[in-house]
């Protein structure tokens, strides 16, 4: 039963969990009750308890950005790989989703994490760098890695945004960069000429463009402030109770 | 306030009903609302509760067993009518 009541936010088991518990073990839960309990989860997460107002719409737009960013990047490689010839139109979208990765981090997250994204962002550059010089072993394993260690830290600074806790964000890294990674690359250095077989690219980046589909929903779904809006001010339990 | 409580209004409606007669946990107040409305699940309770409390029409107490209560606040006693309406009151 504790399984069902882990759907719930976090801050709302902080609050409710022991006594929902405890009402689960007095009055056990028929089959339309655990229907009624993952609608209650879902309406909690769509209506945070500590909020008192509806989150305001502009707080939905890092979510939406990040969500277009992943699903126009995993877009982007599933055209690649079925209609080669005729997406290299597409590659444009890589790019574009990847500024909208970087676009859905700042508001609020910006003054706590600026250094950060800072970083990610002259990773980024380095990469495109190294990937230009002449080819040499070196270059390529500087090159991806570089690139690996950004993907992997906007995700990572997505996900914290997201309010993706420690474990949550690991599992997220290993599957979506790190993991592939791990089985795509080599796959595609024994494959010798990967041009000629692009079935990797949706091992190795499909998944990325996936869980900033999951990523942005998350934060769609849990709002974050913009640039652009004050900070949410939630009521305290003690402000209410005076 | 004009904020509204959505779908869950007429389960939030008998919840101050039920508290009129006084401090309630959980359990008895599910009890109370199923009497009053008939087929009411935990989290359609827990959703009312929740607004509720976030509107300060109810807070929590502790009853003679040390367990968490509820118990209408002084806007909440005079709420029922305008949560019957669909609203809440100012």
């Amino acid at each position: 039963m504790s399984r069902l009541v882990r759907l719930y936010p976090r801050r709302w088991r902080d609050r409710y969990e022991e006594e929902f518990l405890s009402l689960l073990e007095e009055r056990p839960p028929t089959m339309s009750d655990r229907v009624d309990m993952i609608r209650g989860a879902v309406d909690a997460h769509l209506n945070p308890q500590e909020q008192a107002e509806p989150t305001p719409w502009t707080y939905r737009i890092p979510g939406f950005l990040a969500l277009i960013a992943g699903a126009m990047w995993s877009a982007a490689f599933i055209a690649f790989v079925f209609w080669h010839e005729r997406a290299w139109g597409l590659a444009g979208l890589v790019p574009i989703s990847m500024l909208l990765m970087f676009l859905s981090l700042p508001g609020d997250y910006m003054a706590a994490h600026g250094r950060q994204i800072a970083i990610a962002l002259g990773v980024v550059g380095l990469c495109i760098v190294v990937a230009n010089l002449p080819y040499s072993l070196p270059t390529a394993i500087a090159g991806i890695a570089g690139y690996l260690i950004a993907l992997g830290g906007v995700l990572t600074l997505a996900a914290i945004r997201a309010e993706i806790g420690p474990s949550g964000r690991w599992t997220l890294l290993v599957l979506a960069v790190l993991l592939p990674a791990v089985i795509g690359f080599p796959l595609a250095l024994g494959l010798g000429d990967i041009s000629e077989d692009k079935a990797w690219l949706l091992g190795v980046l499909l998944p990325y463009g996936f869980a900033w589909v999951f990523v942005g929903l998350r934060l769609a779904i849990r709002g974050s402030a913009t640039l652009i809006d004050p900070p949410l001010n939630p009521i305290e339990p003690e402000a209410r109770a005076a | 306030m004009g904020r509204r409580l959505g779908h869950f209004g007429e389960t939030a409606m008998w919840i101050l009903v039920a508290l009129r007669g006084g401090p309630r946990n959980v359990t008895r107040l599910l009890d109370d609302v199923r009497d009053l409305d008939g087929r009411v699940g935990p989290g359609t309770l827990y959703g009312a509760v929740a607004r509720l409390e976030r509107l300060a029409l109810i807070e929590p107490t502790t009853n003679g067993g040390g367990r968490r209560a509820y118990r209408l606040t002084e806007q909440g006693a005079a709420a029922p009518g305008a949560v019957a309406r669909g609203g809440v009151p100012s």
